[in-house]
Protein backbone atom coordinates (compact mmCIF):
# COMPACT_ATOMS: atom_id res chain seq x y z
CA UNK A 1 0.00 0.00 0.00
CA UNK A 2 1.42 3.71 -0.99
CA UNK A 3 1.54 5.68 1.72
CA UNK A 4 1.57 8.99 -0.16
CA UNK A 5 0.71 9.98 -3.44
CA UNK A 6 3.59 9.83 -6.68
CA UNK A 7 4.70 12.39 -8.87
CA UNK A 8 5.12 11.08 -12.56
CA UNK A 9 5.95 14.73 -14.40
CA UNK A 10 4.69 17.65 -15.20
CA UNK A 11 1.49 17.91 -16.99
CA UNK A 12 3.60 19.99 -20.09
CA UNK A 13 6.17 17.13 -19.81
CA UNK A 14 4.27 13.82 -20.39
CA UNK A 15 5.46 13.62 -24.34
CA UNK A 16 9.27 13.71 -23.04
CA UNK A 17 7.88 10.04 -20.73
CA UNK A 18 5.94 8.72 -23.34
CA UNK A 19 6.67 4.97 -23.69
CA UNK A 20 9.63 5.35 -21.77
CA UNK A 21 9.77 2.67 -19.05
CA UNK A 22 10.17 4.33 -15.62
CA UNK A 23 11.69 2.16 -12.56
CA UNK A 24 9.35 3.99 -9.55
CA UNK A 25 11.31 2.95 -6.20
CA UNK A 26 7.76 3.32 -4.05
CA UNK A 27 6.20 1.02 -6.34
CA UNK A 28 8.71 -1.34 -6.40
CA UNK A 29 7.73 -1.50 -9.93
CA UNK A 30 8.75 -0.31 -13.43
CA UNK A 31 6.11 1.67 -15.00
CA UNK A 32 4.88 2.99 -18.64
CA UNK A 33 2.84 6.26 -19.33
CA UNK A 34 0.86 5.89 -23.00
CA UNK A 35 -1.32 7.49 -25.12
CA UNK A 36 -3.98 4.94 -26.40
CA UNK A 37 -5.82 4.64 -29.19
CA UNK A 38 -8.27 6.87 -28.19
CA UNK A 39 -5.74 9.60 -26.96
CA UNK A 40 -6.23 8.87 -23.19
CA UNK A 41 -3.14 8.76 -20.64
CA UNK A 42 -2.42 5.38 -19.64
CA UNK A 43 -0.04 3.69 -16.74
CA UNK A 44 0.48 0.26 -16.65
CA UNK A 45 3.14 -1.35 -15.30
CA UNK A 46 6.09 -2.83 -17.75
CA UNK A 47 6.73 -5.40 -16.05
CA UNK A 48 5.40 -8.71 -18.07
CA UNK A 49 3.71 -11.04 -16.00
CA UNK A 50 4.68 -13.89 -17.98
CA UNK A 51 8.35 -13.93 -17.68
CA UNK A 52 9.33 -10.40 -16.19
CA UNK A 53 10.45 -9.04 -20.15
CA UNK A 54 9.92 -5.23 -20.61
CA UNK A 55 6.91 -3.66 -22.16
CA UNK A 56 6.40 -1.45 -25.21
CA UNK A 57 4.05 0.56 -27.56
CA UNK A 58 3.28 -1.20 -30.69
CA UNK A 59 0.30 -0.43 -32.89
CA UNK A 60 -1.64 0.44 -30.33
CA UNK A 61 -0.99 -2.46 -28.38
CA UNK A 62 1.63 -3.27 -25.52
CA UNK A 63 3.74 -5.43 -26.63
CA UNK A 64 6.34 -7.48 -24.26
CA UNK A 65 9.34 -7.29 -25.88
CA UNK A 66 10.92 -10.98 -24.97
CA UNK A 67 7.87 -13.41 -26.29
CA UNK A 68 5.51 -11.29 -27.76
CA UNK A 69 3.08 -11.30 -24.98
CA UNK A 70 0.00 -8.69 -26.35
CA UNK A 71 -2.12 -6.33 -23.97
CA UNK A 72 -4.71 -3.86 -24.90
CA UNK A 73 -3.81 -0.57 -24.21
CA UNK A 74 -7.36 0.42 -23.17
CA UNK A 75 -7.17 -1.52 -19.92
CA UNK A 76 -3.89 -4.06 -20.07
CA UNK A 77 -6.12 -7.28 -20.61
CA UNK A 78 -3.81 -10.47 -22.34
CA UNK A 79 -5.10 -10.68 -26.45
CA UNK A 80 -2.62 -13.60 -26.93
CA UNK A 81 0.67 -13.53 -28.83
CA UNK A 82 2.27 -11.29 -31.67
CA UNK A 83 1.19 -11.74 -34.92
CA UNK A 84 -0.86 -14.92 -33.76
CA UNK A 85 -4.72 -14.74 -35.74
CA UNK A 86 -6.73 -15.40 -32.29
CA UNK A 87 -7.24 -13.43 -29.99
CA UNK A 88 -7.72 -14.60 -26.59
CA UNK A 89 -9.35 -11.68 -24.53
CA UNK A 90 -8.22 -12.75 -20.48
CA UNK A 91 -8.11 -10.68 -17.29
CA UNK A 92 -6.10 -13.25 -15.77
CA UNK A 93 -2.65 -12.15 -17.32
CA UNK A 94 -3.45 -8.72 -17.72
CA UNK A 95 -0.76 -6.33 -16.80
CA UNK A 96 -1.57 -3.90 -13.38
CA UNK A 97 -2.93 -0.41 -14.37
CA UNK A 98 -1.75 2.56 -12.11
CA UNK A 99 -4.36 5.03 -11.79
CA UNK A 100 -3.49 8.76 -11.54
CA UNK A 101 -5.42 11.93 -11.19
CA UNK A 102 -3.80 15.67 -12.57
CA UNK A 103 -3.59 17.62 -9.22
CA UNK A 104 -2.13 21.30 -10.09
CA UNK A 105 -0.70 20.41 -13.47
CA UNK A 106 1.48 17.75 -11.81
CA UNK A 107 0.76 14.23 -12.72
CA UNK A 108 0.44 11.89 -9.78
CA UNK A 109 -0.10 7.90 -9.26
CA UNK A 110 -2.63 7.98 -5.85
CA UNK A 111 -2.17 5.97 -3.31
CA UNK A 112 -4.57 2.97 -2.40
CA UNK A 113 -5.94 3.09 -6.20
CA UNK A 114 -4.09 0.57 -7.98
CA UNK A 115 -5.86 -1.74 -10.14
CA UNK A 116 -5.72 -5.52 -10.68
CA UNK B 1 35.48 -36.66 -41.77
CA UNK B 2 37.44 -33.43 -40.08
CA UNK B 3 36.42 -32.41 -36.89
CA UNK B 4 36.06 -28.60 -35.97
CA UNK B 5 36.22 -27.06 -32.68
CA UNK B 6 35.87 -23.62 -31.31
CA UNK B 7 36.18 -22.96 -28.01
CA UNK B 8 34.76 -19.24 -26.06
CA UNK B 9 34.82 -18.54 -22.67
CA UNK B 10 32.27 -15.22 -20.93
CA UNK B 11 31.19 -14.01 -18.06
CA UNK B 12 27.98 -12.23 -17.01
CA UNK B 13 26.68 -10.61 -13.82
CA UNK B 14 23.94 -13.02 -13.34
CA UNK B 15 22.94 -16.33 -11.41
CA UNK B 16 23.64 -19.81 -12.95
CA UNK B 17 20.17 -20.07 -12.78
CA UNK B 18 19.42 -16.68 -14.51
CA UNK B 19 21.30 -18.24 -17.51
CA UNK B 20 19.96 -21.55 -17.38
CA UNK B 21 16.21 -19.52 -17.32
CA UNK B 22 17.49 -17.96 -20.50
CA UNK B 23 18.93 -20.98 -22.18
CA UNK B 24 16.13 -22.67 -21.48
CA UNK B 25 13.57 -20.43 -23.04
CA UNK B 26 12.80 -21.73 -26.68
CA UNK B 27 10.39 -18.52 -27.09
CA UNK B 28 12.78 -15.73 -26.89
CA UNK B 29 14.52 -17.00 -29.89
CA UNK B 30 12.39 -15.71 -32.69
CA UNK B 31 11.47 -12.17 -31.05
CA UNK B 32 15.44 -11.78 -29.43
CA UNK B 33 17.76 -13.15 -31.95
CA UNK B 34 18.65 -11.96 -35.59
CA UNK B 35 18.24 -14.94 -38.00
CA UNK B 36 15.79 -17.32 -36.01
CA UNK B 37 12.69 -17.63 -37.49
CA UNK B 38 10.84 -20.57 -36.48
CA UNK B 39 10.99 -23.12 -33.33
CA UNK B 40 8.81 -26.17 -32.98
CA UNK B 41 8.95 -27.78 -29.60
CA UNK B 42 8.41 -31.53 -30.34
CA UNK B 43 9.34 -32.75 -27.03
CA UNK B 44 10.95 -31.79 -23.42
CA UNK B 45 11.17 -32.95 -20.36
CA UNK B 46 12.69 -31.79 -17.35
CA UNK B 47 16.28 -32.52 -18.78
CA UNK B 48 16.03 -32.61 -22.81
CA UNK B 49 14.11 -30.62 -25.17
CA UNK B 50 13.58 -31.78 -29.18
CA UNK B 51 12.77 -29.25 -30.97
CA UNK B 52 13.11 -28.27 -35.09
CA UNK B 53 13.70 -24.45 -35.54
CA UNK B 54 14.19 -22.66 -38.97
CA UNK B 55 17.53 -20.35 -39.17
CA UNK B 56 19.42 -18.17 -41.82
CA UNK B 57 22.86 -17.48 -42.12
CA UNK B 58 24.24 -13.48 -41.73
CA UNK B 59 24.01 -12.33 -45.37
CA UNK B 60 21.70 -15.03 -46.46
CA UNK B 61 18.12 -14.43 -44.67
CA UNK B 62 16.43 -15.22 -48.12
CA UNK B 63 17.44 -18.99 -47.52
CA UNK B 64 16.06 -20.36 -43.85
CA UNK B 65 17.83 -23.84 -42.71
CA UNK B 66 15.81 -25.98 -40.80
CA UNK B 67 17.68 -27.61 -38.03
CA UNK B 68 16.91 -30.40 -36.02
CA UNK B 69 18.03 -29.82 -32.56
CA UNK B 70 18.11 -32.13 -29.25
CA UNK B 71 19.26 -30.45 -25.81
CA UNK B 72 20.35 -32.11 -22.83
CA UNK B 73 20.56 -30.21 -18.88
CA UNK B 74 23.51 -31.93 -17.35
CA UNK B 75 24.70 -31.02 -13.19
CA UNK B 76 28.34 -31.61 -12.94
CA UNK B 77 30.12 -32.60 -9.73
CA UNK B 78 31.14 -29.04 -9.28
CA UNK B 79 28.40 -27.37 -8.99
CA UNK B 80 27.88 -26.63 -13.05
CA UNK B 81 25.39 -27.42 -15.60
CA UNK B 82 25.94 -27.64 -19.31
CA UNK B 83 23.18 -27.26 -21.54
CA UNK B 84 24.37 -29.63 -24.41
CA UNK B 85 23.02 -29.17 -27.94
CA UNK B 86 23.00 -31.68 -30.64
CA UNK B 87 22.38 -30.64 -33.95
CA UNK B 88 22.19 -31.73 -37.79
CA UNK B 89 21.77 -28.42 -40.40
CA UNK B 90 22.94 -29.10 -44.16
CA UNK B 91 24.08 -32.47 -43.65
CA UNK B 92 26.32 -31.27 -41.26
CA UNK B 93 26.48 -33.07 -37.61
CA UNK B 94 26.94 -30.28 -34.57
CA UNK B 95 27.66 -30.26 -30.92
CA UNK B 96 27.28 -27.22 -29.17
CA UNK B 97 28.24 -27.37 -25.07
CA UNK B 98 28.07 -24.40 -22.49
CA UNK B 99 28.39 -24.83 -19.49
CA UNK B 100 27.49 -22.45 -16.18
CA UNK B 101 29.73 -21.73 -13.18
CA UNK B 102 28.38 -19.37 -10.73
CA UNK B 103 32.01 -18.19 -9.41
CA UNK B 104 30.97 -15.91 -7.11
CA UNK B 105 27.19 -14.54 -5.64
CA UNK B 106 25.41 -13.62 -9.14
CA UNK B 107 28.42 -14.47 -11.36
CA UNK B 108 28.78 -16.85 -13.59
CA UNK B 109 31.45 -17.87 -15.94
CA UNK B 110 30.00 -19.76 -19.49
CA UNK B 111 32.69 -22.16 -21.13
CA UNK B 112 31.10 -22.73 -24.76
CA UNK B 113 32.37 -24.77 -27.12
CA UNK B 114 31.04 -25.33 -30.59
CA UNK B 115 32.23 -28.29 -32.26
CA UNK B 116 31.15 -29.68 -36.23
CA UNK B 117 31.90 -33.07 -37.96
CA UNK B 118 32.65 -31.67 -41.72
CA UNK B 119 32.08 -34.34 -44.28
CA UNK B 120 32.24 -33.66 -48.45
CA UNK B 121 33.09 -30.35 -49.75
CA UNK B 122 32.49 -28.41 -46.24
CA UNK B 123 36.10 -30.58 -45.27
CA UNK B 124 37.82 -28.22 -47.33
CA UNK B 125 36.23 -24.93 -45.47
CA UNK B 126 36.73 -25.36 -41.69
CA UNK B 127 38.27 -22.07 -41.04
CA UNK B 128 34.48 -20.62 -42.35
CA UNK B 129 32.34 -23.16 -39.25
CA UNK B 130 35.36 -21.00 -36.45
CA UNK B 131 34.42 -17.87 -38.12
CA UNK B 132 30.50 -18.77 -38.04
CA UNK B 133 31.32 -19.88 -34.23
CA UNK B 134 32.83 -17.17 -33.11
CA UNK B 135 30.48 -14.50 -34.95
CA UNK B 136 27.20 -16.29 -33.50
CA UNK B 137 28.58 -16.59 -29.86
CA UNK B 138 29.36 -12.93 -30.05
CA UNK B 139 25.62 -12.02 -31.72
CA UNK B 140 23.69 -14.29 -29.21
CA UNK B 141 25.97 -13.40 -26.39
CA UNK B 142 25.15 -9.46 -26.86
CA UNK B 143 21.57 -9.83 -27.70
CA UNK B 144 21.22 -11.86 -24.52
CA UNK B 145 22.83 -9.82 -22.17
CA UNK B 146 19.57 -7.19 -21.19
CA UNK B 147 17.69 -10.53 -20.69
CA UNK B 148 19.80 -11.98 -18.25
CA UNK B 149 20.31 -8.63 -16.36
CA UNK B 150 16.87 -8.09 -16.64
CA UNK B 151 15.98 -11.34 -15.07
CA UNK B 152 18.47 -11.15 -12.53
CA UNK B 153 16.74 -7.82 -11.76
CA UNK B 154 13.42 -9.28 -11.44
CA UNK B 155 14.48 -12.14 -9.73
CA UNK B 156 15.33 -10.10 -6.75
CA UNK B 157 12.48 -8.25 -6.75
CA UNK B 158 11.03 -11.56 -6.08
CA UNK B 159 8.81 -11.56 -9.19
CA UNK B 160 6.30 -13.77 -9.70
CA UNK B 161 5.78 -15.14 -13.10
CA UNK B 162 2.37 -16.28 -14.75
CA UNK B 163 2.14 -19.14 -13.71
CA UNK B 164 2.36 -18.44 -10.03
CA UNK B 165 5.62 -19.43 -9.17
CA UNK B 166 8.71 -17.37 -7.75
CA UNK B 167 11.45 -17.26 -10.06
CA UNK B 168 13.60 -16.66 -7.38
CA UNK B 169 12.79 -20.31 -6.16
CA UNK B 170 15.20 -23.55 -7.13
CA UNK B 171 15.25 -23.82 -11.35
CA UNK B 172 13.21 -26.39 -12.74
CA UNK B 173 12.61 -27.25 -16.33
CA UNK B 174 10.56 -27.65 -18.67
CA UNK B 175 9.60 -23.96 -18.62
CA UNK B 176 5.92 -23.13 -18.20
CA UNK B 177 4.12 -21.79 -21.17
CA UNK B 178 0.97 -21.40 -22.50
CA UNK B 179 -1.06 -23.89 -24.75
CA UNK B 180 -1.46 -20.85 -27.25
CA UNK B 181 2.70 -20.57 -27.32
CA UNK B 182 3.63 -20.15 -30.76
CA UNK B 183 6.36 -22.92 -30.17
CA UNK B 184 3.94 -25.60 -28.74
CA UNK B 185 2.40 -25.52 -32.29
CA UNK B 186 4.20 -28.67 -33.79
CA UNK B 187 1.52 -31.60 -34.13
CA UNK B 188 3.74 -33.86 -32.49
CA UNK B 189 4.02 -31.92 -29.76
CA UNK B 190 0.11 -31.30 -29.60
CA UNK B 191 -0.79 -34.65 -29.64
CA UNK B 192 1.50 -35.62 -26.74
CA UNK B 193 -0.12 -33.34 -24.57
Amino acid sequence: MLTKDIKICNFDEISEYENIPLWIDELQDEIILLRNSSNNIKIFSSICPHFGGEICMKNNNLICKWHGWTFSSENGDFLGYINQDRIIKSSKFALKEYNYVLENDVLLIKNENCNN
Amino acid sequence: MKIVTTNLKREINASKDVCLWNHWDHEHLTMIHKGYHKTNLIYENNTVAFFEEYVTLPGLSFFPIKTIVFLTNTNNPDGSTTVSTYGKQLGIWSLSEATYLEKEEDKTEIKLSYTFYLTGIFKFIPSFFRYMSKRHNKRAFEEDIPLKLRRQKVKALNFKDFGGSEINSEFSLPLKKLKISPVLQHPIFSKKK
